[in-house]
């Protein structure tokens, strides 16, 4: 042994051998990576869905009401072969989008105004904050009485449910753009309007997109509240004809296919969030740091 | 040839209780190809005067002349650097697109085939070339500053003012960028209002210093710097007619300011 005065370093450097003589075995190696990447999330989905399986199949459950997993994959898989999801889907996915995309149109534009002017502002501000408190399906008889039971009421009833969290994060984000750069751009002889298109719209537009993120979750749940409270199509009203004509595994198929759709749309927004808002992303992951 | 006439300046901020004048009675002129600093302490209206000269605030009474003509709004051939380089940088855009910003305008009347070379020479000015690709906030604060220059730069205006902007970088960068300055300032032949708190920075770089007192802001002396160019931080600092200005105007600051105690 090397006689060092430094009793630390001498105890540093055993720790170190210990580290090398062994190397972790491929069951530790495996288990770290479980540990350290969202694997380990995966497989708890899985442990809990064998644990539905387990307590359906053994009647722990009452296996009418709660069908096993198996039953509901199953039926799942035949309302995808037969065409019947597809179709309800085609149905929703339309009213979905239409609502988000006109609310989303209108919501930013006129949130852009209320946002840069003062007295659009003071104008709407009392407006906006009674009305956007109320639920969305508080008006849903109201309209159906105007509108009646069809895709308009639907699509107006998403699109009112979208365009608040839209319009609300357009103001903040428009107010809240730094005055410096605002002021930079004016000693430059912008022109108003040439500060709105190069300075305030991409300025807001990490805001913009946190309000249509949120609409997006808001406009699934309104497709399916609408649906299932009128009309002959879509996923809403099938979940909901599922259970009142005893189709339970199908019920249940129909819910579970929600998540994978509700999880999809959700995918694409993050890409597209990150192809177009990357350099925001990036701003703020160096803040954190 | 005149580039800037401020002439009789003031500007009183109205409160409803009490109003300040901020500025009183203000007058300079700066003459082409010429660099002027405007230093005084912290809070004494350094900024208001900008704001006033850049157009982004109204006099209450008196002019300002750019080449010529009266302020009224922001002035063409004018461009201001606030010192906040990290706040006025556009962070969307990567640093070319930040210098090619200004030149975008419909007022610049610039022809879209003429920005982008026009973006790299004077990126280059500033030594920046390798790093077009970057984003703002991947940049140090010294190399965000220079991006600032570049961009003001790049419209070629008649007079560059600058609002202290290398207070918020450490010393040696700071350095680095008054000779930065200095250079563009002799190769593009740029007519520059400099302003800062620090009073070495502006004995160094100017032809002419206006020590300024605070609240009103009034003129206190106009020093014509008579040290031969080109200037370089070692020797001109140490200089003898260096350290005679410097004490020349900390001396007027400090009795100004000790003057102000006793009226108290």
């Amino acid at each position: 042994m090397k006689s060092n005065p430094d009793g630390k370093e001498a105890a540093r450097g055993d720790v170190m051998t210990l580290a090398v003589k062994r190397p972790p075995s491929q069951l530790k190696k495996t288990v770290f990576y479980i540990r350290d990447t969202k694997l380990s999330g995966v497989l708890l989905i899985g442990l809990l869905l064998l644990l539905w399986q387990g307590l359906s199949v053994y009647e722990i459950v009452h296996p009418i009401y709660i069908p096993p997993v198996s039953k509901i994959f199953r039926a799942l898989y035949d309302i995808i072969i037969t065409g019947e999801l597809p179709l309800h889907y085609a149905h929703s996915l339309y009213r979905t989008f239409t609502g988000y995309f006109i609310a989303a149109f209108l919501a930013i534009g006129l949130g852009i105004v209320i946002g840069w002017s003062r007295t659009a502002f003071n104008l709407t501000e009392p407006l906006t904050e009674l009305a956007r408190p109320v639920p969305s399906p508080a008006i849903i008889p109201m309209i159906i009485l105007l509108l009646g039971i069809g895709d308009q009421m639907k699509i107006f009833i998403i699109g009112w449910a979208c365009f608040w969290p839209i319009l609300v994060n357009t103001i903040d984000g428009v107010r809240g753009v730094d005055r410096v750069v605002v002021d930079t751009a004016r000693t430059f002889g912008s022109t108003q309007k040439e500060i709105l298109r190069k300075i305030i719209i991409p300025a807001a537009s990490p805001s913009i997109v946190t309000g249509m993120r949120i609409a997006l979750a808001v406009a699934l749940i309104l497709t399916v509240i609408s649906e299932m409270i009128a009309g002959r199509n879509g996923i809403g009203f099938f979940i909901l004809d599922s259970e009142r004509t005893f189709r339970v595994p199908e019920m249940y198929a129909g819910t579970f296919s929600l998540a994978a759709v509700g999880y999809s749309l959700n995918r694409v927004f993050v890409a597209a969030d990150r192809k177009f808002m990357g350099w925001h992303k990036g701003m703020i992951s160096k803040e954190m740091r | 040839m005149n580039v800037l006439v401020v002439q009789d300046i003031s500007k009183e901020f109205k409160g409803e209780l009490l109003s300040t004048l901020a500025i009183e009675r203000l007058d300079f002129k700066i003459k082409q190809r010429e660099f002027v600093s405007i230093v005084g302490p912290s809070g004494c209206g350094k900024t208001t005067l900008l704001m006033i000269i850049a157009g982004l605030l109204t006099p209450s009474a008196g002019n300002i002349a750019v080449q010529g003509k009266i302020v009224s709004g922001p002035p063409e051939g004018l461009v201001l650097l606030f010192q906040d380089y990290s706040r006025s940088l556009l962070p969307w855009r990567n640093v070319i697109e930040n210098v090619c910003y200004g030149m975008e305008l419909k007022r610049q009347k610039i022809p879209r085939g003429d920005i982008l070379p026009r973006a790299e020479k004077y990126l280059e000015a500033v030594g920046l070339s390798g790093f077009a690709d970057h984003y703002p906030w991947q940049l140090s604060g010294g190399m965000q500053q220079r991006v600032a220059i570049a961009r003001a730069l790049a419209c070629e205006p008649s007079i560059l003012v600058m609002d202290e902007p290398f207070a918020s970088v450490d010393a040696q960068t700071r350095a680095e960028l008054e000779d930065t300055l200095l250079g563009i300032w002799e190769k593009f032949q740029q007519t520059i209002l400099f302003v800062t708190h620090d009073i070495d920075e502006s004995i160094y770089l100017s032809d002419r210093v206006l020590v300024l007192r605070d609240r009103p802001s009034v003129i206190m002396d106009d020093v014509t710097v008579d040290i031969p160019r080109p200037r370089t931080q070692l020797e001109t600092r140490n200089c003898e007619v260096f350290l005679s200005y410097r004490t020349k105007i900390h001396k007027m600051i400090i009795q100004e300011d000790a003057g102000k105690t006793h009226e108290v």
